[in-house]
């Protein structure tokens, strides 16, 4: 083993979570230097575990009940749309709808041009599964698509529906989006009104469910 | 409420108990304030962030499925939320608030003070190190050493493999080692 993965496994071993305990216990009874190493990680572990949670003004539990109280769930209508399967009749029609609206609003400069013109997808998932196969046939980086972005997934496949959850949830953007689509006002318009940064997470974020082989 | 678990409560406050779900605040506050403040370095703004996190929640109730625990959901809008506002300072030019500020928990107040001085200066300087990390490095060591979180679950938070999180920490805590060493807190 070299330095970085000395350390490394001794960090593992330190928290219960090397692959092989007995051989790093070997390897501390063999080598002092790994057993004085081991022991100024133990040291820095309880530094920091000195700091204890703030405490919590009783206010905090008042402020937050207040919020919610005006706070209006998103209801599962919305989030029924990304995960029924298109297949399924009633949500298939808003599907389309919206997911062709947001193809029209902002897909257009990522949807490869010979998909969107040919006709071949009938529907936005479509569209983006072979917008994502015809990149990855050219050898493009699907994992670079999420740069820059909140979304710093090492492997594509690691992505799931509760990392999406998770990231709409923290997009301002994303309750306006909602908000704006159950208080029925023209999707077009709204989409329209995004930023850049916004639309390029958005973006990302369908791209990232087409690859899951979540429905939109 | 205290013996139910987390997805029950949130299956009653789904059906409207708002009692519920202020037993998950309750429950989860002050770690979600520790994960905040460690990320952000600011007592206030980590408050904010906390209390933007649970009413996300509450906004996405109905989107919520218990496949995996109730807390890696809520601690996945805290790190989304706290990158937000690293990247929002950065953006602006802001940096994080000074470790010093943050009037972080110091213990019992009617201890003698040089000894409540010492926990000062201790956490400060524990704190100034941690802010010196890059946040990937952070978030991983804030959710292992004070969340307690296993790899699997800091894994699932982040949304990275176990593997990255085994070698993110093992750095992060060589860094820490060598950020504590430089601001002397090798002596703490």
């Amino acid at each position: 083993m070299n330095d970085k993965d000395v350390w490394e496994e001794l960090s593992a071993y330190l928290d219960g979570e090397a692959a092989d305990p007995e051989k790093i216990a070997r390897l501390l009874e063999a080598h002092p230097e790994y057993a004085r190493r081991f022991d100024e990680l133990r040291r820095l572990s309880q530094q920091v575990k000195t700091l204890a949670p703030p405490d919590v003004h009783p206010a905090f539990l008042t402020r937050v009940m207040a919020e919610v109280a005006e706070t209006r769930p998103v209801q599962p209508s919305w989030f029924a749309r990304f995960r029924a399967p298109l297949a399924a009749a009633g949500a298939a029609a808003l599907v389309v709808l919206v997911g062709a609206a947001v193809l029209r609003a902002v897909f257009a400069p990522e949807v490869p041009v010979e998909i969107a013109a040919n006709g071949r997808a009938a529907t936005a998932e479509e569209a983006l599964l072979e917008a994502l196969e015809a990149r990855a046939a050219a050898g493009e980086d699907i994992e670079a698509w999420a740069e820059d972005s909140l979304f710093d997934f090492d492997d594509a496949a690691d992505v799931s529906a509760d990392d999406l959850i998770t990231g709409l949830a923290a997009e301002d953007w994303f309750d306006k989006l909602v908000l704006a689509w159950e208080a029925d006002e023209d999707l077009d318009t709204m989409i329209g009104a995004l930023n850049d940064y916004e639309r390029a997470t958005f973006n990302e974020l369908l791209q990232e469910y087409g690859e899951e082989g979540m429905t939109i | 409420m205290s013996g139910v678990d987390d997805w029950t409560l949130v299956a009653h406050a789904r059906a409207g108990d708002t009692d519920a779900f202020a037993e998950l605040v309750r429950r989860y506050q002050r770690p979600v304030m520790q994960f905040c403040l460690r990320m952000v370095g600011s007592a206030q703004d980590a408050e904010e962030i906390a209390q933007d996190t649970f009413v996300r929640v509450y906004r996405h109730l109905h989107r919520l499925e218990p496949r995996a625990k109730f807390s890696t959901l809520l601690f996945g809008i805290a790190r989304n939320l706290t990158l937000n506002f690293l990247r929002d300072a950065k953006r602006r030019g802001r940096g994080v608030t000074d470790p010093m500020d943050t009037r972080p928990h110091l213990g019992d107040e009617t201890q003698r003070p040089d000894r409540a001085a010492r926990l000062r200066e201790i956490e400060a300087t524990l704190m100034r190190a941690i802010q010196r990390l890059s946040p990937e490095h952070r978030e991983v060591l804030v959710l292992r050493e004070l969340n307690g979180m296993d790899y699997e679950g800091i894994a699932r938070v982040v949304k990275c493999r176990k593997g990255t999180v085994k070698s993110r920490l093992a750095r992060a805590r060589e860094q820490l080692h060598a950020q504590l060493a430089a601001l002397g807190g090798d002596r703490l």
